[in-house]
């Protein structure tokens, strides 16, 4: 019991010294930075390549949202064409309001909001289409690294006929399985569109940015919002499934910035792979 | 597996049950809140899907001797609106085992503890702010010499549920806690001292947070990088207690080296923090004074954590913590980036029988509190302050910041006139820096004034009547208010009130009235209530922590009952 | 559905157990437990040595910022002077103030003079350890360390509930 005594500081000056990690940035930079861009992907050009899903929660009126939209854009300059965003506008901070004249929610944006009980944003979903799995953004570049890793089990072909006279679309949508896979998935395909201009607050001063370029803006589900089912008995490899969806353009949206995102979920709501093109 | 964890519930209830009658005890508690929500489209009220929401908790404590054991239920039917509803579900997130012996104390799986003042550890529950970072993990407290206490822990901590077999889980990548702390008192450890009239103590406290590397991403220059990530994160503090006869002081500096998080956007600066009292007390005068600085002082066991997720510090708040509607209607929220200010506080009596007094005495208490920014420097002409990936800023330690964050002066008078019927008077000047507090960069801040008069009346022997007037003047953000109040009680058992709050001169002409009625019954340890009508939009803050409350319009029923 | 239920029952059975503490007169020696807390001059104190010689003892939960806790404690101090004289009580006042507020404490309970006695509980270790749930909670306990009665939440009026258990309490010592 004697020797005790001395043993526990002994003990915890051991532990001070060493438990403790200071970086230091390197030579003549005031970033903590490592030198070489860590982006490195066991790229296997397969058929099919894994992409990987971000559905960011947004809205005009919040100020921290334009932050979520640096780490998209900050992922997308890292994994060119690796990152599939869709961003949907809800909650109280979507709401126009006084200068804030645009409105960007929709009813199925806020079915799907309601449904995964948001009530504060910047909030996302990586890979998932599931409430459990909400995370801030300060978390979807790890997500992002992490999900690249996956092998892609389904490949995504979109094939989009426009036509310019009656604005109506024909979304074809072809999977291919690349294994055998025992469960039936849902297929998600939405329409977003890219660079509309609003008034977006921000959290820098004078608060908000008059000509705010908004990104892959949900516009509306092209399939079930919830998702059609494929591959229904389940798959085997090199198996296709094909579905073919027709819409009708709002009149007030630019067909030249209109893209589809198609997505497949399975039973656990995991994104096994996502894609996006652009309607022209 | 579920229904394992039940089982294995019950029959701890039951043995301990059993237990109890050979000397052991058995305590706890129960409480439980529903709501109903309409929506109400004039203040902002939504309705709930679920129609019915209900939170409720049950703490069950079985001690026997040297052997404590307790647990606590969580339900969240699905969670009260206003509360993080990642909690919706239900489990024993809280259970633990502790051994007490002479001079050695072993708890495992959760608890709750505080090194010093907090500044660099401590974990709490409050359910009223929806908050808790219980520990898990295991606690040893040694005591080799009378006045000398060793406190040292290693863990993770408490993030909601998760969707796991025990309804409680970590999260991905979450990080491990490791401290320990001394305390050494020399009047208990040395006999010759130990009726002094000076008592010292001293306190060093020492937290390292282990998590794995994290791929975060800046852009310099058109290129990206990621940023280097310590995956070992160190703070230490070191505390005085010194009190003489009437007087008191207190103290505790902390240090933290380099913790970027998404709390404060990546910056590698060295956090201090720094916690002042100073007090004296004789019976019918007590003086307080408050000082502290914050500076880039989150400490989180998650780095990308954010609002009141995954503390792992603490940081005081020193403005006083209203209790009226109207005193506490705009609360100051801790700047764990950075805040500096002081607080004093003077509570006299003035006697029975003298001309100011009265027959019954006047209690008086007057006090004052201002925090602003700390000074913010560039450490580069090309860097702007806080910008990710560098030092941040430099700061001067004395150096006061522009920004005032808030300012509270206020005064309250308790009087007793005669045996049926006393009053309470306050007066409040207030200064809300609404863009920062509430993080609205848009919204002004807030001047406002708050009177407010609380009466109660004897009517006859168990009933009494208390009428609440209260009123706040502002022409910034949601105008004006008046409230009033009526309560009736009959002791011991029932209560009942009607309340209107109403807001007039709305800058947005949305004028409304938000009534309520409420009734109770309480005996012994139990407590019923029961309310309808609106409830308006506001936070609420405990001890600087504070959580959103939205508007809602509905039934409210809650029960509390202690065993 | 199924949550439902576990929770109907569960608080059932919360209750049965409640109700069987509350039947049982073995289970009625419900004590003090021994928990290392503070006084007001920061030394520690083992709650179990709160005792007042074979006479009743009021143990109060309170805090500087809770509204009806000042209320019940204005209106103990009003009547402890009486209450001593009849029945020798102790009353122990435990703040559950953190650190936030815990320097308060002493200036607030000297400056409004109150005579109790004052323990802090910052970590809320005793508060627990008792069952209490919210403040302000109030137990009376007898001149044998049992506690005997249990009193949660305070309106007007409460105190006179306390005083004649003090009186039961001390009319078989006399």
């Amino acid at each position: 019991m004697k020797h005790l005594k001395y043993l526990i500081p002994f003990a915890l000056v051991m532990f001070i010294l060493n438990s403790c990690d200071k970086v230091t940035p390197p030579d003549g930079s005031l970033f903590y930075i490592n030198d070489t861009v860590s982006a490195s992907l066991n790229d296997t050009q397969n058929i099919a390549e894994k992409k990987v899903l971000i559905i960011d929660f947004t809205g005009i009126r919040c100020t921290n949202c334009p932050g979520a939209h640096e780490v998209l854009h900050q992922l997308e300059n890292i994994y060119p064409d690796k990152i599939i965003p869709i961003a949907i506008h809800g909650t109280l901070l979507a709401y126009p309001t006084g200068e804030y004249i645009t409105d960007l929610r929709t009813i199925q944006g806020n079915e799907i909001i309601d449904e995964f009980g948001i009530n504060a944003i910047p909030i996302g979903l990586v890979d998932y289409f599931d409430k459990t799995y909400l995370s801030s953004e300060a978390t979807w570049s790890d997500e992002v690294t992490t999900n690249l890793q996956e092998a892609p089990l389904f490949g995504i072909e979109i094939e989009n006929t426009f036509n310019n006279t009656d604005n109506s679309l024909e979304v074809l949508v072809d999977l291919t399985s690349l294994s055998n896979f025992e469960q039936s998935l849902s297929l998600i395909v939405y329409l977003v569109e890219d660079s509309i201009i609003t008034r977006q607050a921000t959290n820098v001063s004078p608060g908000y940015i008059e000509e705010y370029e908004q990104m892959n803006v949900f516009r509306t589900a092209v399939s079930n919002l919830w998702g059609d089912t494929v591959f229904s008995e389940g798959s085997s490899e090199n198996q296709t499934d094909t579905k073919t969806f027709n819409i009708t353009l709002d009149n007030t949206w630019n067909a030249n910035n209109c893209k589809i995102v198609a997505f497949i979920c399975d039973n656990s709501n995991k994104v096994l792979n996502a894609n996006s093109a652009k309607i022209k | 597996m579920k229904q394992l964890v039940f089982l294995l519930v019950l029959s701890f209830i039951f043995m301990s049950k059993i237990y109890a009658q050979n000397g052991g005890t058995v305590r706890g508690n129960f409480q439980t809140t529903m709501q109903t929500y309409k929506s109400d489209s004039l203040i902002g009220a939504t309705d709930a899907p679920e129609f019915v929401l209900l939170n409720s908790y049950a703490n069950i404590l079985y001690t026997n001797a040297n052997f404590t054991a307790g647990m606590r239920y969580e339900g969240y039917f699905n969670t009260l609106q206003g509360y993080d509803t990642k909690n919706d579900g239900f489990g024993f997130p809280y259970r633990f085992l502790q051994y007490s012996a002479d001079n050695f104390d072993i708890t495992v799986g959760n608890f709750y503890e505080q090194l010093g003042n907090g500044l660099v550890f401590r974990t709490y529950e409050d359910k009223n702010i929806g908050y808790d970072n219980a520990m898990d993990g295991i606690r040893v407290k040694f005591n080799p010499h009378q006045g000398i206490y060793f406190t040292g822990i290693v863990g993770t901590q408490r993030y909601a549920f998760s969707k796991t077999d025990i309804g409680y889980s970590q999260v991905q990548n979450q990080g491990l806690i490791r401290a320990f702390d001394i305390e050494f008192s020399p009047n208990d450890a040395i006999d010759s001292l130990n009726d002094a009239k000076t008592r010292i103590s001293f306190g060093y406290s020492f937290v390292s947070k282990y998590q794995k590397e994290q791929s975060q991403f800046i852009t310099v220059n058109d290129t990206t990088y990621s940023l280097l990530m310590p995956q070992n994160v160190t703070a230490m503090s070191g505390r005085m207690n010194l009190s003489t006869g009437a007087f008191a002081f207190s103290g505790e500096f902390a240090y933290k080296f380099n913790d970027p998080s998404a709390e404060n956007n990546y910056i590698y600066k060295p956090g201090t923090a720094t916690f002042v009292n100073i007090s004296f007390a004789k019976s019918g005068l007590g003086i307080l004074l408050s000082a502290k600085r914050i500076d880039n002082f989150g400490f989180r066991s998650n780095r990308t954590a954010t609002l009141s997720d995954l503390n792992i510090n603490y940081i005081p708040d020193i403005s006083r913590n209203h209790v009226y509607a109207f005193s506490a209607f705009y609360p100051y929220a801790n700047q764990n980036t950075g805040e500096m200010g002081i607080s004093s506080e003077i509570t006299f009596k003035l006697k029975k029988n003298s001309f100011f007094g009265g027959k019954y005495g006047t209690d008086i208490r007057l006090n004052y509190s201002r925090m602003q920014d700390i000074n913010k420097q560039q450490i580069d002409p090309n860097i702007e302050i806080n910008q990710k990936g560098t030092d941040g800023y430099i700061s001067d330690f004395f150096a006061i910041g522009k920004d005032i964050f808030y300012q509270d002066a206020n005064i309250q008078i308790n009087k007793k006139i005669s045996k049926g019927f006393k009053f309470t008077v306050i007066y409040q000047n207030l200064i809300f820096n609404y863009g920062i507090l509430r993080g609205e960069p848009e919204m002004q801040t807030v001047y406002a004034n708050v009177g407010i008069l609380d009466m109660t009346i004897k009517l006859k022997t168990k009933h009494y009547l208390r009428i609440e007037a209260e009123a706040l003047f502002s022409e910034q953000d949601m105008g004006n208010w008046a409230m009033l109040s009526a309560e009736y009680t009959v002791s011991p058992h029932w209560f009942f009130s009607a309340t209107d709050q109403y807001n007039y001169k709305n800058p947005n002409n949305q004028e409304a009235h938000y009534y309520n009625a409420a009734f109770g019954y309480k005996i012994n340890a139990t407590r019923l209530q029961f309310s309808y009508g609106r409830q308006r939009a506001g936070v609420v803050c405990i001890g600087g922590v504070c959580r959103a409350v939205p508007a809602t319009n509905g039934f409210m029923f809650s029960l509390t009952s202690c065993f | 559905m199924k949550k439902l239920f576990l929770f109907i029952s569960l608080s059932l059975i919360i209750l049965a157990v409640n109700a069987q503490v509350d039947q049982d007169p073995n289970t009625n020696s419900k004590t003090i437990p021994s928990i290392e807390i503070k006084s007001l001059d920061g030394s520690v104190f083992y709650t179990d040595s709160i005792q007042n010689d074979g006479y009743p003892i009021i143990i109060d939960f309170w805090a500087t910022w809770c509204k009806p806790c000042i209320k019940e404690l204005i209106v103990l101090d009003e009547n402890y002077t009486d209450w001593q004289d009849e029945t020798n009580v102790k009353i122990y006042i435990v703040s559950i103030d953190d650190s936030r507020s815990m320097s308060r404490v002493a200036p607030f309970v000297s400056g409004r003079g109150w005579e109790f006695e004052v323990l802090l509980d910052p970590n809320q270790d005793f508060k627990r350890a008792m069952g209490v749930a919210d403040v302000p909670h109030t137990f009376i306990v007898d001149g044998n360390g049992n506690i005997v009665l249990e009193h949660t939440a305070y309106t007007e009026g409460d105190e006179d509930e306390y005083y004649e258990l003090l009186l039961e309490l001390t009319e078989d010592l006399d």
